[in-house]
Formats: C-alpha cells, sequence, structure tokens
C-alpha cells in the first residue's frame, strides 16, 4: 500500500489541497505516515501464546515428544508467533485491538498537528488529515476556528467519507477524491476572505 | 431491551465457563495431575510405577535424579495399553485449556464494555474521587471581602453568567461593542476580528453552572477564575443550528483598589461611570457621560477565556441514568458552620442557629424540595417558577425540553426525606446563603408517551443524597406566614403567573433573586459538591 502513496502521490495531494485552498479561507495539511507507533510488546505477547500453547499441547498430547522437541518446539512456537505478528499487519492490527488503533493514530496526529505548527493560522483555519497505513485509520484535526465554522453534521459526514478510504481498492485514489469532495462544504463554511495567505505549505512533512 | 443483551450473553459465558471448571475438576486425579497420569489410569502395573512418573511427569522434563527414565516408555507403551481413554482425555484437556482461556478472555471483554442502548448506564464522572472542601478558596474571598465589603460571590456569579451570556449573544454583531467594558482589549479585538462569528448566531444559552474555583493575586489587582458548564445553540449562515455542550474557564480581573458596585450594576450591563445602559463606542467611550472606560478600571474585566470542551449535545442523554454515588460520604460541613450559625441567629433575632434551622428544614427546605421534585415530576417547571433562581430554572427547563422533545416524562414519585443537614452558611452586605444536605429516596424512573418504562424503576426506590443552596437578599423580614409556596411572596397573590423571567404578572416584581423570600439557586450532586 506504501506505493500508492509515493511522491507522485504527493504531488497530486499539494495540486489538491491548491485548488482546494483557493475557495476557502481554511488550511488543509494531509500527512500520511506508514505507521503510528510501533506496537513492539504485541508481537511479545502473541508470542508468548504461541509459546504457552505449544507448551500446553506438548504436555497434553498423547504422542511422545523428545525433550529437544519440547525445548525447541516452544522456542520456535515464540519465534513464529511473535514474528508473524510483527510481520503481518493484518495479524497486528487483530491483536492490538480497533480501539487501541484509533487512540494511536489520534496521539500521533495530535502530535504532529503541534509539532508542524498548524495552530498558527492567524484566525485558527488549520486542518490536519492524518493517514496512518498500519492503522488503517484516519484522523482529522481541525484547529478551534474550523472546528466552529463547521456544523457537527458536515463534519460527521466529512469523517465518514475519510474513513471509508481503506475499504477503497486504491486507498490513495479514494483519498484524492474525499480531498476534492471537501470543497462544497468548506466553501460555503469557511469562504475566501480578502486578504487570505497561505499560511501553511500544501506539502508538509512532520517528524517527531 | 437492549441493554440485556451483553447481560445475557455474560450470564450464557459464566455457564460455558462453570461448566468447563467442571468438566476439568471431573477428570480423574490420574488424568489431571502433572506427569501425565493418564498414561496410568489402567492396568495393575499402575502401582508399581506410579511413584516415579508422578513425581516426575510423563511426557514433560522428567528429573532424572528421581531414578524416572520412563519419558521414553509411558507415551508409548501405556498409552497404547488404554487408547480409547488416553488420546482423547489428553487432547481434549488441551482443547479444553484453550477454550476456557478463550472463555475468559471474552469474558472479561465483555465485563469491561459498558452495555448499550437507548438508557445507558454509566458509572459518574466524579467516582472514586471523595469531595474535598475547597478550604483555601474560601480563606481567598475572605481575604477578598475584607477589603471590598461589596463583594457578593451571588452578585458576582450573576455578574459572570449575564457577560457570558452577552459575550455570547453579541459576538459577531454590532452589538459586541457594548461589552468594550467588560473585556480585555486582546479579547475585544480577537474577537471583533474573528471571520466566522458574523457567520453565526448563538442562542437558547443555558448557564447550567457557574462557580468560583479560584482567586489569584495580579499586580495588586483581583482575580477570579470562573468554572461555566453550560449549552448553547449556534446557527450557521445556511441556517442549520447544532447544540453544544461547553465548558469554559473565564478569569476575571480588576485594577487595585476597585470595588464592587451596587446589586443592580452587577445584573445589568451599564455604564460602571454613570450608570446608563450599556451604549459604548468602539473605543469604549460612554454615548452618555463621555467617560473613556477602560477594561477592568470600575469594574471586573474578563481578561482570559479558555473553552475547555465543546461538544455537540447528544439527544440520548436525558434518558441516562447514572449509578448513585457519594450517598455515602460524609458531609462536607464549612470549618465556621458553627460561628456562621450563630451570627445568622442573632441577626434574625433568633435564640440560637438551632431555633431558626428546625423551623428553616420544615417550612423552607421540605416545602421547597416536595414542590419543585412534583413540578419536575408533572412535566411542568413553570410550577416551581417562583421558587427557584433565574439559572437553575433555565438549565432544568432546558432538561424538561428535551424529556419532552423526546415525548418521555421523568417521573420523580413517593419522595421521602430523610434527612436535613446543615453544610454551609455565606454572609455578605447583600446576600444570604445556606446549603443544606438533603437525604431522600424516591421513584425515579422514566416513561414514554405510552407509558413504556424507558429508564430508572418505579419499583425500587433510589436513595441519594443532594447538596441545595438557597439564597435570600440579606435583611429580609420574618412574616408570619412565611412561606407560602402557591404565592407570590412580593404581593400576595397566586404564584400562577410567574413569567419565564420570575416576574410576578400580578404586581410585576421580580421574585427569583431572592428579594422577598428564599430562593432555590443550586442543586449539586454529592459527589461533585465541593464546598
Amino acid at each position: 500500500m506504501l506505493k500508492q502513496f509515493d511522491d507522485t502521490f504527493r504531488a497530486e495531494i499539494g495540486r489538491a489541497i491548491a485548488r482546494l485552498e483557493t475557495h476557502s479561507h481554511s488550511e488543509w495539511v494531509v500527512l500520511v505516515k506508514e505507521r503510528a507507533d510501533s506496537y513492539a510488546q504485541y508481537p511479545l505477547g502473541v508470542g508468548s501464546a504461541s509459546a504457552f500453547l505449544a507448551l500446553t499441547y506438548v504436555r497434553f498430547a498423547t504422542d511422545f515428544f523428545d525433550e529437544w522437541i519440547i525445548y525447541a518446539g516452544t522456542i520456535t512456537a515464540f519465534v513464529l508467533g511473535a514474528a508473524l505478528t510483527a510481520g503481518l499487519p493484518g495479524l497486528l492490527r487483530v491483536a492490538v485491538g480497533r480501539k487501541r488503533l484509533a487512540r494511536s493514530t489520534e496521539i500521533m496526529a495530535r502530535a504532529c498537528f503541534q509539532k508542524g505548527g498548524l495552530h498558527h493560522t492567524r484566525d485558527k483555519t488549520g486542518v490536519l488529515i492524518f493517514v496512518a497505513l498500519l492503522e488503517r485509520q484516519v484522523a482529522i484535526i481541525p484547529d478551534r476556528g474550523v472546528e466552529s465554522a463547521i456544523p457537527p453534521g458536515e463534519w460527521l459526514k466529512i469523517r465518514l467519507g475519510f474513513s471509508r478510504i481503506f475499504q477503497a481498492k486504491n486507498p490513495a485514489a479514494e483519498l484524492l477524491i474525499q480531498l476534492e469532495s471537501l470543497q462544497p462544504i468548506i466553501s460555503n463554511y469557511i469562504p475566501q476572505v480578502d486578504d487570505d495567505s497561505n499560511e501553511l505549505p500544501d506539502t508538509l512533512d512532520i517528524d517527531l | 431491551m437492549k441493554p440485556r443483551k451483553p447481560l445475557l450473553a455474560t450470564g450464557w459465558l459464566c455457564l460455558a465457563l462453570i461448566g468447563l471448571v467442571l468438566s476439568l475438576l471431573s477428570i480423574s486425579p490420574s488424568q489431571a495431575r502433572m506427569g501425565g497420569g493418564h498414561s496410568y489410569s489402567g492396568g495393575s502395573s499402575s502401582g508399581s510405577r506410579s511413584s516415579g512418573s508422578s513425581s516426575g511427569g510423563g511426557h514433560w522434563s522428567g528429573f532424572p535424579a528421581s531414578g524416572y527414565a520412563g519419558h521414553s516408555y509411558a507415551g508409548s507403551g501405556l498409552s497404547s495399553a488404554n487408547p480409547s481413554s488416553d488420546s482423547g482425555g489428553g487432547f481434549a484437556l488441551f482443547v479444553e485449556i484453550v477454550v476456557l482461556i478463550l472463555v475468559i478472555y471474552i469474558l472479561l471483554r465483555l465485563l469491561s464494555q459498558p452495555p448499550s442502548g437507548a438508557v445507558k448506564t454509566f458509572q459518574s464522572s466524579y467516582a472514586g474521587r471523595p469531595a474535598a472542601t475547597n478550604t483555601s478558596l474560601d480563606g481567598q474571598l475572605l481575604d477578598l471581602r475584607a477589603h471590598d465589603p461589596n463583594f457578593s460571590k451571588v452578585l458576582f456569579l450573576d455578574f459572570a453568567s449575564l457577560l457570558y451570556h452577552k459575550f455570547y449573544t453579541y459576538r459577531g454583531t454590532d452589538q459586541f461593542k457594548l461589552l468594550a467594558p467588560y473585556l480585555s482589549k486582546a479579547i475585544a479585538d480577537q474577537t471583533a476580528a474573528n471571520v466566522f462569528y458574523p457567520k453565526q448566531r448563538v442562542h437558547d444559552i443555558v448557564v447550567g453552572k457557574a462557580r468560583i474555583v479560584n482567586v489569584l493575586a495580579r499586580g495588586g489587582g483581583d482575580s477570579l477564575i470562573v468554572a461555566f458548564e453550560t449549552n448553547l445553540t449556534v446557527q450557521y449562515q445556511t441556517g442549520e443550528q447544532a447544540r453544544f455542550v461547553n465548558q469554559e474557564q473565564w478569569t476575571f480581573a480588576r485594577q487595585p483598589g476597585v470595588l464592587s458596585p451596587q446589586p443592580e450594576q452587577m445584573r445589568t450591563l451599564s455604564c460602571p461611570a454613570c450608570g446608563a445602559p450599556a451604549d459604548f463606542t468602539d473605543a469604549g467611550e460612554c454615548q452618555y457621560c463621555h467617560v473613556f472606560i477602560q477594561a477592568g478600571e470600575k469594574q471586573w474585566q474578563v481578561l482570559k477565556m479558555s473553552v475547555l470542551s465543546s461538544l455537540p449535545f447528544t439527544s440520548e442523554d436525558p434518558g441516562g441514568y447514572v449509578q448513585e454515588t457519594g450517598t455515602e460520604l460524609p458531609t462536607l460541613k464549612q470549618a465556621e458552620l458553627k460561628t456562621y450559625g450563630e451570627t445568622f441567629a442573632k441577626n434574625h433575632g433568633f435564640q440560637d442557629w438551632e431555633a431558626f434551622f428546625t423551623g428553616f428544614r420544615e417550612t423552607v427546605v421540605q416545602p421547597y424540595c416536595l414542590a419543585t421534585y412534583a413540578a419536575w415530576s408533572a412535566g411542568d417547571w413553570r410550577q416551581a417558577r417562583h421558587l427557584v433562581s433565574d439559572r437553575l430554572y433555565e438549565s432544568n427547563n432546558f432538561w424538561m425540553q428535551e424529556y419532552a422533545r423526546q415525548g418521555w416524562q421523568n417521573r420523580l414519585d413517593n419522595l421521602q426525606i430523610q434527612s436535613v443537614v446543615a453544610a454551609r452558611i455565606e454572609l455578605d452586605r447583600f446576600y444570604e446563603s445556606i446549603t443544606v444536605r438533603l437525604f431522600a429516596s424516591c421513584l425515579d424512573y422514566t416513561v414514554d408517551k405510552q407509558g413504556k418504562l424507558i429508564g430508572g424503576s418505579p419499583k425500587k426506590p433510589r436513595k441519594f443524597s443532594e447538596y441545595w443552596t438557597f439564597i435570600r437578599v440579606s435583611g429580609v423580614d420574618k412574616r408570619t406566614v412565611e412561606y407560602d409556596l402557591k404565592t407570590c411572596p412580593s404581593c400576595g397573590a397566586p404564584a400562577d403567573k410567574i413569567g419565564q423571567a420570575g416576574e410576578c404578572g400580578y404586581c410585576g416584581s421580580k421574585i427569583s433573586e431572592g428579594q422577598f423570600s428564599w430562593v432555590l439557586a443550586a442543586i449539586s450532586q454529592d459527589e461533585a459538591y465541593e464546598g
């Protein structure tokens, strides 16, 4: 999936945001990250559980196992469980759980919002769309001005739209579609003002 | 009923768990014991081998020191002696352990999830946190009153609520300049320059709670922090409306030496210099006396506004039943309660505090409680309009309208007041207030238009305790028939024409500010009350 979010995509995102902002006073930043957290403890946990199950099996199974098999099997189960969980994103997501995935994404998004200085716009019009690929989550962090300018019902629609990008075959293309679909809403509620300036770069990379 | 589903599932899982545990327990000792005793379950030869094998374990590691070398024969030799029971029992045990782990995991997950449904039962946000009086705040307010005898907490909070109301009503409009003397330049400039406010209108503002949370010394002047819990409706330029629940903290400040004005000036936005109705230029010049009013120069100004949270109001909230917590907590009594009580009794010609409080409990607290509960239960909050302050009326009226909008009615039947305990007395130049803790029980339940139960229980009484604060203007004379709840306390006419603003339809007197009798000003839950 990471391939879809390459430099070409970044350039397209920049152009989409520029188009969006020509009709609106708001400032949008899209940030795509491979993952929001390392989740290092989860492979270890799954590995331990696998080792325990392997040990339980060889302990209670009727077949005879040599001691070295018991020893090696337990270790192998641990390594296999840990490696598979670390290497297979789907398995890691199951182990981590949806709630924690969403929470990690939101924490990372808020940190990036702060670190990227999105709160420094004059009228509090910055919005961060944070995409976490491993988590398959999107967090939208609006600054106070934008948040209060758009009714909660519209925000719900926006959030629902972006939450669907990972259900699409091509999430990158879907992200662009969702960005384009923002146009009528934000130009309606946050129209362009006379002295508007581009306060935030249209493409921005933030590392913590 | 939706809320029962998780419980049902939990019940089944509990049964499954018990079944599994029983099935594990039912395994014979030879099956269950360490060392894979299943290999020795049958056959007369088991006895001769059991001492060695049971200590070491059949397939397990084995302890050479015990002389056990049986791992090489235990599995192959003896398992074949009784293949049907041995192989099935061993693997079944493994499966059962795995299933047991899964069941425990699912059970824990289910128990940790709150039940879903229209009516939610949830823990109070204050659960586990014992309430505590903010004694330092009392001392700080006393210091403030020492150099400003006119300072009245009741009046100040009325002023703060008024300003809150006006700020949201006027922002983005031409009238915003009327607030110039009450806002710092930074706030006034920022608000006036905001590009979104002119496109929005805020209305139906309800200040549910306003309380002083801190007193700060600031450059020789006074500074107070007020916490607001409010809700309001924002109307967007498209005509769409949304209601928000806000938690805010506003910092009020004034310059050194400034004293609180008279009550009428704390309840209206008027020129702090001449008292004329507020009419200022953008620069803060009064159009009547032509004095330039600098914010904080003659009256409190808002120095800082912090919106701690602003969340869309969710309509399912009215039916929510909060688990009762805090009833068992000790009553938070003011440290100087006895002293203030005696002062109060002396001021009003009573022999002692107890002599006053007995009558107060029987003629004010209990009748007010019964009357307000009856009004609430009847779904007609206006019946209690003359008994409660403006703020309490507005906030409860909001919730009553929400119930009505959903087609629900919250019934509070069979109210039984167990006891009433004095908790706090505050006396200042303009107001006196008495806070009591009320222990009671009632049948608290919500029904829809068809009488279908939405939440609560019409059979099981719910015990609770609350802190009720009554206020009255200082120096109100004692009357022969002091508290007739069915008449206007000003003119004695029937209290059937009390308007939304708390004015008697017969005499026009505003009776919701305590000028004529006690007014119920606040109701705090026991777990949230801080004195």
